[in-house]
Formats: C-alpha cells, structure tokens, sequence
C-alpha cells in the first residue's frame, strides 16, 4: 500500500486551514484542523491543495495587480515572469515567506508547518464554544493518520485539556498506524467510498482490501464510530454501489451502541477553482447528485434502521 | 396573527407618512398666550391644552387605544426644539430620497408662519449661543456631532411604570399636592419647585382628560356601531379607560392600556428617541397571571392586546432633519420593550407574559417595539429556544443583553444591587434601571474616532475642514516609532473627548433652561421628591454617554500602520499621507491599498495584536471621559458621569461620508464599521472569533454598551441542531465571554439585493440596521448597500 510519496528524512507536520465554527464535522461548534498530505488522492477531491505533502503555490491570475513583489530574488524563483505574465514555477521549492507577500491574494501558498505546541494553542482558543455545544476539535484533511505521531501528540494534549477529538479519516493507512489511537476516546467519522477493489483503484491510490479491514478495526474497538460516504457520479452512485455499501456498513460487528450513523456527502464541482489555481486538471467534472438518488439511499438507509444524514 | 392584525398591519404598512401641524399649532398658542410664566409652566399647559384638543381617533382594528397625531404615521411637529431645517426643508419633505412625509401646501403654510414665531427662540439657537466660538467652529467641523439633542429632546429613558400603574392619575397627583403643601414661600429653590409641581398638576389633569376623551369617544362609537361584536369592544375600551382616567388600573388590560396611553403622550411631550417601556413582562405579568386564574382574559386574546399594540407603536412617527435622517436610518423611535433577566432578587424573571411578548413580537415582524431579552445564565433552554426561532425569522428581534456584564456593571458605578437586577435595555442596547435613571443613557451626540486618528497623523490638522484645533502633537513623518503615534492619538483623542463633553454642557444647559419635560420628570423618580426636573438632577442616577463611531476601522488602521509602515517598512510614510490624501490613486496607489487591506491583521478574527489595540486606543478615551462630568453632576443624582459607547445606529455611513481614505485600506466617503461590529467582509474567521474578539474589550467600562450586528445565512438554522448550536453559542458569548449584546440578521443577501431593487414587493421586510430593525425600504440607498455588505457567516 502506498502510504505516501516523501521521501526519507524528517518531515515538518503540515496543516493547510484550521477551520472554526465548523457545525457539520462532528458533533457541535468545532475547529477543524486540515492536515496536509493524502496517501488516496481521490480524483474527485474537493480539497486538491490537500494532497501533496509539501508547500504549493495557488495562483489566480485574474487578481495579480502586477506589484511584482513575489518576483524578488528571496523567493527562490517560486513565482517567475513568462512573456509578461507573471505565474508560478512549479519545478522550484516553495519558500515559506511567500506566503505574506501578495498584497491582492492572488497568490496564496498552501500548506504551514506547525509545531504541537502552537497547534493546540490556536485549536483550544473556542474551548468555550466547544463546552457549552458538545463540539470539540476535528482533524481532517488530508489524511491526518497520515502524520500519525504529530497527530497522536496533539490528541494526547487536547484530552489533557478535557477537549473532545473526532479524526476524519480514510483510514488508507497501516493498522500498526491505528492501534495507539484505538487506545483514546475519539469520535471517529470514517470514509467508505467503495468495497470493489477494481474501482477503488482506478479513482483513488489506495489498496480498498486493507481500508476494509481497518474499517473493520476501528468499528470493533472504537466506542464512537460515524460512517460518510462520499457520493460520487459514475463512481458509487448505482442503486447497485449503494446497497453494497450500505449492506457492508450494516455487516460491520460495531463496539458503539445506538443505531449506525451514516452520512452521505454529494459530489460538488466547487474545487474546479482551486485544480486552476493549483495548476492541475481538474480529473474529476460530473454533473451534481440528483434528489431522486439521495432518496434512494434514505430509504435503502431507513429500512437497514440507519440514521442517514446528508451533507453532514 | 389574527386576520384582523394582519389586516391591520397591511393598512398601516401601506399607509404613507404625513406631517400632522396640530401639536406645533396647540404649544405655540399656549406659549404665546403665557408669555410672563417660566418655561415649565408653559410646557405643563401646553401638553395638557394638547391632549385636551388634539384630534383623537379609533382604527376598525383597534384593540388599544391612543396617538400621537391626527392620523395613523403623521408625524408631529415640535417647533420648539428647532425650526431652521423646517423652514429650509418643509417644501421638499415629501421628496426626500430617505423618509418622505407628506403634507399638504396648506400644512408647509401653516407650519412656516408657525416657524415665525419661534425665531430666536428654539433650542437649537439657543444651543448654539452657548457655544464659544472655538468649539461652535470643532462642531462644524463634524468631527464631533450632536445636531440630534439641538433639534430634538433627550429622549432614551424609562419611566417608572411599576409605580405608575400602583398609584395611578390619582395616585401621583396626591404626591405632587403634599410636596406642593410642604413648600416655604420664603426659600428661593422652593419657589422653583412651586413651579415644577404646578406643572406636573397641569399634566396630569391632562392626562385625565386625554383618557376620558379617548373613553368618550369609544363610548360613542360603540353606540353607533352595526356589528354587535365590534361595538362589545368599543364598549369595553371606553369601559377599561373611564376606570383609568383618575384610578390606578386593576386588570391586564386596564394596566396595558395605561402603559400604551404613557408611552404615547411621553411621545407628545418630547420628540426624543428611545422612549422605551422598560421591562413590560414584569410590572404587567401579575396582571396577566392573575386574569389568567380568575379567567378575566386568555392568551390569545392578551396576544392580539399585544399585536394591537405593536401595531400602534409603529404608526408613532418623528420626522428628523435629513441630515438626522442619515444617522437614524429608517425613521426608528426605537421604543424598547425588555424581557427576561433576573428579578429584584436575582432569581429567573422569565414569565408567562415574556412568552406571550415574545411570540406576538415574532408574529408581527414589525419594526417596533424594539425587543431586547435579558440574557443570564440561569436562563431556561426553552426560553432561550423561543428566542432562537423568533431571530430566525430574521427581522432582527429580539437582541440580547447580557445581565452577567451589566449589573455586575452598574454595581461597580455604585447602583444598588436591587436596582441593578431590575434594568432594562433603553432604546437600542444601552441601558439603565427604569424610572429612576435620567435621560440619555446613551445616544445623540457622536465622536468621529476615524477623523481623530487621521488628524493624529497629520500634527493635529483635519483635512476637511483644513483647522488644527490642537496642533504640535507630532505627525506621521515625525513619530520616533508606533509608540510615540499612541502618545499623539492619546493627547488628540483625549482634546476631543473633553471637547464632546464641552458641547454637551452647552446642549444640556439648553435643553435645561428650554425644553423641561413635566410629564416624564413626574413619573420618573425621584423628580417629585426632590422637586426637581430630569434635567435639574431629578433622577436617582444619571449617566450618561455619547457614541464613538469607527471602533474596528481604528484598531485595523493602527495594526497596518504598526506593522506595515513601522516594523516591516514596507510602506513608506510620506508615501502613505500622499495615497491617504489622494485616496489611493493610481495603480500603485491600489496596491498600496490592497497591502494595509490584505496584509494586516483585521479585528474580528480573534487576533490578539489588532485586538489589543482596539482596546489600548479606546481605552485612551475611555480613561478621559470617566472624568468628567454632565450637568447634574452634584446636583441630586448618584453619578452624574460619562462612559463610552459604540451604539452608532446607522451613523458609521454618513461619518464614513466624511471620512477620507484610512490606513486599513478603506476608500474616501464609505462607510465605516457600525457599532462595534468588525469591518465589513474582514471577518473571515467565522462567528465565534467576531465574538473572541468583542469579548476582549472591556464591557464593564464601555457601559454605553458593545454593539455587535452578526448576519448569518438562513441555511445556518435550518435545523433543529443548528438552532441548538446558535443558542449554545449565544450563551458562550455571554458566559464565558462576557459579552454586553449581540443581535442577528438572518436574510440572505439575495433577498437583500432584490428588495434594493423592488423596494415595493419587499415592503413588510425588516432588517437589523444597528441596535434596532427598520423597514428596508425607508433605508436611503447607501445604508441599504452597507447592510448588504455586512460579512454573512456561513458554512
């Protein structure tokens, strides 16, 4: 299974958004923390700046003021002039202080490195709002399993503090990775996009035999277990997609009590923006999810007694 | 809403403004008839020869009874406040792009022959010669402004209603006779009470007779009306005001309608703003409980009393010089209605009536009363529920305050504690304990901090008016570092602190020798006791505030000039003066703009160095203003101070007209932030940070209250979770936060825009503007864009 693409070395934890009043990432008022870095790299990604584990320039053209000020040599040649315009160089690194540079934002870079530290510090700062909501701090991404002991160091300070955890994870990762986080009390909401290996492959860069069992795992062990189901057109989004899905979600031996919480997240094509930015085709243009869908899994949902929600 | 209430409510909505010269015409008669009596005796008269003359009517939907004016929104005039915006606007009053009223050409004859006799006269002249002429030159600068409390009364207070509907007519005219009885004809400060209380008597006979025409005229429509139902309720109105005319009332209904008829001829006394009602739930829940239980009303027949009500309260109409018209926008009276909070022994206040006062208020979607819950901790979810859903039909009611930063507050002013329990909201957000506190809790007079910040930078001198009222205080180009900017903002802030308050003195002189109000001093305490009008030091407390308009476009200019201009250099000095003067011209001028934009922290993103400095730099005024003192001031009221205040209605767009370019990258002439909400779209953090960072200033200090507008999307309370979320986040502003208010506009942008566009099919739509709603469509048209432009928080 491939994990990630970096290679050797020691890597500095990347985060690109901390989210707050996020109200459909788990349960109440949350700040979501988006990790950098995605061993699956769907093809429908909404979040494209998400995967890779390095810094990246987005760049929209049409708000360059032509300032020029991300063309100073400090910058390593990160931005370079082409026949007048100015516009990424994508084959050099990104410096980290190119991020304050643009006066009219056309140019953002996404990703920051982070320290344990600093990260809870920003995270805790709406604990009240947490307290008083039942919400808590969500980490997402990206694969945050995929910074597995940053992550792990972050949780273990967050419930020093009494501040409730919930991880969004593909869970393409090893089960070795999952065992320490197995042994905390987090609000997992754990992805199934597909069970056919065939498929799983040719839309994603992940080994589907090995997310099932971690699903297994996690469902198993964990006390609190939340299923989404990204809907994908032409992905799994047949009647046929839906009651495999829905019908392995059922099977699953679950340590959580109460009944099986699904929640099913239509495709949306508002990423298109940011392929552009980031300089990348967009690999994935559907049209949306229709209603008459969305129904069929409500009542696929309804007659296996599971809660379906949508959108989150 | 009973048909008939939306009947009712579709007549008055489609019922133009007019001017109504009777009340104008009745005073100066009466003033002119007693030329040789002192001013509060005239005064007395001429309310009472008012209410004796006045043409009174009955709506076919009324179920509570009163006016202000001939007619259903006709605005009266009140020519001894001021006449010279009469004069030079009464022609073109119908034509305003903002509030027109109409009026016939006999009406504009009448009312500027009536203006002839008032020449020389007027408060607002008189205002005027008090002024030196250093500080009758700074208030033209409008720098400073208070053209509000020179063309109109004080208004923003509460009478004691509680007492009121104990004692009755009859009750308080026994109080004035003893107090009259016990006068020494030889003491000089006797024979000013002797006047006072002769004219309390005059008003309160005149209160008699305005109920008893008001109970004769019911009475004789009952007799000729067809319909036996209708004419039942006629009989039964002249029933309820014949036992109120001179007794305190007994019943729900008696006690409502006495509480409506006070409201509305406080109304024909004074034309000041934010005459509010106090806590409504309270003083009348035991009415209500007890007909309840002996079965003398039901709910819904007290909630369509209520919608009668509201219905009422918004035909009531103050027609303001256009410019005023700016500043409050959408005509409002801001006629507050408190409910909630803690009792007089700090336990939940909440009642059957808060309920009922909030669910009419919701039903009616009006634009008054203006409807404040007082939040505390103790608070029950299903009250604070009740609440959410009324906010959720997004006319911007209720607003909250919060008892958790207000009485611990006015403790630390030295109100007393049961005092402190019992406030209310008064008008907007402000507050003050009712019938006890004296006018002007907050409002009327407005500080441009964005003008002092500019003229900080340029050695004292104000670019508009070209003047340097305090020069030498060191200019951009010259300031050592940041800190020695801070030095100067200090010293300039301070200069027109104290230069607010020098015009206030001249203001509150005026209105102290010329515009006394009888009725209003009778009711609140305690005017009688000490013989004493509200503007003598009749009150048991009197504070007062004015309001500070750019709170956010300060802290914002001062951290882009910190960090971009002293520690990283990136914007040159001279090089930031220029494009401030020339509005950023040019292409560079637009990048330079875009930098103080985009790459300095904004206020309301929970940023603890732009946050910071908000609160350094109005503390700079705050620490100025504590020390001085309004004109009562060792005259009878505890306090006689000033705090701050943020309340700034609509006038962050007219003072942003004002305003020149700014260094957090704001355009010449837009508006600026309103009240003490973050700048528009540089919130983009969300919610709960705006509400970090309010929650950092010092509410306790700032006692004329934080204003905060949040607009949400209505997709964020679509369900019940959402709803659940919105409450939970509401009470950790107010909990841990320590929040003094916040209120909501829950309309999405497209409707906003389409209503801008076809103001006629959007003419029930009411908005949040600051600290109260207004119809959208009575906005002048850059308020309305400003109310677009507010960041909607979404997910």
């Amino acid at each position: 299974m491939k994990v990630n693409d970096y290679s050797g070395g020691v890597r500095k934890p990347l985060v690109f958004d901390v989210q707050r009043y996020s109200t459909h990432d788990g349960p109440g008022i949350r700040t979501v923390v988006f990790f950098k870095g995605c061993p699956l790299r769907c093809d429908w990604c909404s979040n494209p700046e998400s995967q890779k584990v390095e810094l990246e320039i987005l760049f929209d053209s049409t708000r360059c003021v032509g300032c020029r000020a991300c063309l100073h040599p400090q910058f390593g040649g990160a931005m370079h002039e082409v026949e007048g315009k100015i516009q990424p160089d994508r084959t050099k690194t990104v410096p980290r202080a190119l991020a304050a540079v643009c006066p009219s934002l056309a140019l953002r870079v996404a990703g920051r490195e982070v320290e344990v530290d600093a990260l809870v510090r920003e995270v805790v700062k709406d604990q009240a709002f947490f307290a008083k909501s039942g919400g808590g701090v969500t980490f997402s991404g990206g694969e945050p399993l995929d910074q597995p002991e940053f992550l792990l160091q972050c949780i273990e300070k967050l419930e020093a503090l009494g501040v409730p955890v919930a991880i969004e994870t593909c869970l393409a990762v090893e089960s070795a990775v999952l065992l320490p986080f197995l042994e905390h009390n987090i609000q997992w909401l754990v992805d199934v996009k597909h069970l056919d290996p065939q498929r799983f492959l040719t839309r994603t860069a992940g080994d589907v035999a090995s997310v099932v069992s971690n699903v297994r795992l996690v469902s198993d062990k964990a006390d609190h277990v939340a299923y989404r189901v990204p809907l994908i057109p032409g992905f799994n989004d047949s009647d046929s997609d839906r009651d495999w899905i829905l019908g392995f979600i059922a099977s699953l031996e679950r340590r959580s009590l109460g009944p099986v919480c699904v929640d099913v997240l239509p495709y949306h094509d508002l990423a298109a923006g940011k392929y552009h930015q980031l300089g990348r085709p967009n690999p994935y243009t559907r049209d949306r999810i229709g209603q008459e869908t969305l129904e069929g899994w409500k009542k696929a949902a309804g007659s296996l007694a599971m809660t379906l929600t949508v959108g989150g | 809403m009973t048909e008939r209430m939306q009947r009712a409510k579709d007549k008055m909505l489609s019922t133009k403004a007019t001017i109504c010269p009777e009340r104008a015409r009745i005073y100066t008669r009466v003033y002119r008839e007693n030329e040789p009596l002192p001013v509060v005796r005239r005064r007395g008269l001429a309310l009472k020869q008012t209410l004796a003359e006045m043409t009174l009517y009955i709506e076919p939907e009324d179920l509570v009874l009163g006016n202000t004016a001939s007619r259903p929104k006709a605005a009266a005039i009140f020519p001894e406040y001021a006449i010279g915006w009469i004069e030079k606007e009464i022609d073109e009053i119908d034509q305003r792009t903002a509030e027109a009223y109409f009026a016939t050409p006999e009406v504009k004859a009448e009312l500027k022959a009536i203006c002839h006799y008032w020449r020389g006269k007027t408060l607002q002249e008189h205002a005027h010669a008090l002024l030196s002429p250093e500080l009758e030159e700074l208030h033209a600068t409008k720098i400073i402004k208070a053209e509000g409390n020179m063309t109109s009364g004080d208004g923003h207070v509460a009478i004691n209603l509680t007492k009121a509907l104990d004692l009755g007519v009859a009750g308080y005219t026994s109080l004035v006779k003893a107090a009259l009885a016990s006068l020494d004809p030889t003491s000089f400060f006797d024979l000013k009470k002797r006047q006072l209380y002769l004219a309390m008597l005059d008003v309160l006979e005149g209160l008699t007779l305005y109920i008893q025409r008001y109970a004769d005229l019911a009475d004789a429509q009952a007799k000729a009306e067809m319909d036996p139902k209708r004419a039942a309720e006629l009989a039964l109105m002249a029933q309820v005001c014949a036992a109120i005319a001179t007794k305190r009332p007994q019943s729900f209904r008696e006690a409502l309608q006495f509480s409506v008829f006070l409201q509305l001829v406080l109304q024909v006394e004074s034309n000041g703003h934010s005459l509010s009602f106090g806590r409504l739930d309270q003083y009348l829940g035991r009415y209500y409980d007890d007909d309840l239980r002996t079965g003398a009303i039901d709910t819904e027949t007290a909630k369509e009393l209520l919608c009668s009500t509201w219905i009422k309260l918004t035909c009531v109409k103050k027609v303001r010089s256009s410019s005023h018209t700016r500043t409050s926008g959408g005509g409002p009276l801001y006629q507050n209605v408190t409910i909630g909070g803690v009792n007089r022994e700090g336990h939940d206040a909440t009642n059957a009536l808060s309920s009922l006062i909030l669910e009419s208020v919701g039903e009616m979607k009006l634009t008054q009363p203006n409807l404040s819950v007082r939040y505390h901790s103790g608070m029950s979810p299903e009250f604070l529920a009740r609440a959410v859903s009324v906010i959720e039909k997004g006319f911007g009611m209720p607003a909250f305050n919060n008892d958790e930063v207000v009485i611990p507050g006015m403790l630390r002013l030295g109100v007393s504690l049961e005092d402190a329990r019992d406030y209310s909201a008064i008008g907007c957000i402000e507050v003050a304990v009712p019938g006890k506190w004296g006018y002007r809790t907050t409002g009327m007079s407005f500080l441009n901090f964005m003008r002092v910040l500019i003229l900080t930078l340029r050695d004292g001198q104000d670019p508009a008016s070209g003047k340097a009222f305090l020069p030498g205080t060191g200019s951009l180009t010259t300031f050592q570092d940041f800190r020695a900017l801070m030095a100067a903002w200090t010293k300039q802030v301070q200069f027109y602190a104290r230069a607010s308050v020098a015009i206030d003195v001249a203001v509150d002189t005026a209105l102290e020798d010329l515009v006394p109000d009888v009725l209003c001093s009778t009711f609140t305490d305690d005017c009688i006791g000490r013989g004493k009008h509200l503007k003598e030091g009749g009150a048991v407390y009197d504070w007062v505030s004015g309001l500070q308009v750019g709170i956010a476009n300060l802290g914002n200019s001062l951290v882009a000039l910190k960090k971009l201009v002293f520690e990283d250099g990136v914007i040159g000095r001279q090089e930031l003066l220029d494009a401030l003067a020339n509005d950023f011209a040019g292409p560079q001028g637009e990048i330079l703009r875009l930098r103080l934009l985009n790459n300095a922290p904004k206020f309301g993103n929970d940023d603890d160095e732009v946050d910071q400095l908000v609160v350094e730099a109005y503390a700079a005024f705050t620490d100025e203003i504590e020390k001085l003192h309004n004109t009562r001031y060792g005259r009878g009221p505890s306090g006689g101070g000033y705090y701050p205040g943020t309340s700034s209605i609509s006038s962050n767009v007219p003072s942003g007209s004002e305003v020149g370019a700014t260094p957090d990258g704001r355009h010449a002439g837009t508006p600026l932030a309103e009240g003490c909400s973050p700048s528009s779209g540089t919130d983009l953090l969300g919610p709960t940070a705006v509400f970090q960072s309010i929650g950092k200033l010092p509410a306790e200090r700032i006692f004329g209250g934080i204003l905060l507008n949040q607009k949400l999307s209505p997709k964020t309370l679509e369900t019940p979770a959402d709803k659940a979320k919105l409450a939970a986040m509401i009470r950790t502003f107010f909990d841990d936060l320590k929040g003094w208010h916040v209120q909501y506009n829950i309309v999405s942008r497209e409707t906003l825009l389409a209503a801008k566009k076809d103001p006629e099919k959007y003419r029930d739509l009411v908005v949040r503007v600051a600290g109260y709603s207004a119809f959208f469509r009575d906005l002048a048209p850059d308020t309305q864009d400003d109310i677009i432009a507010r960041t909607e928080h979404t997910l």
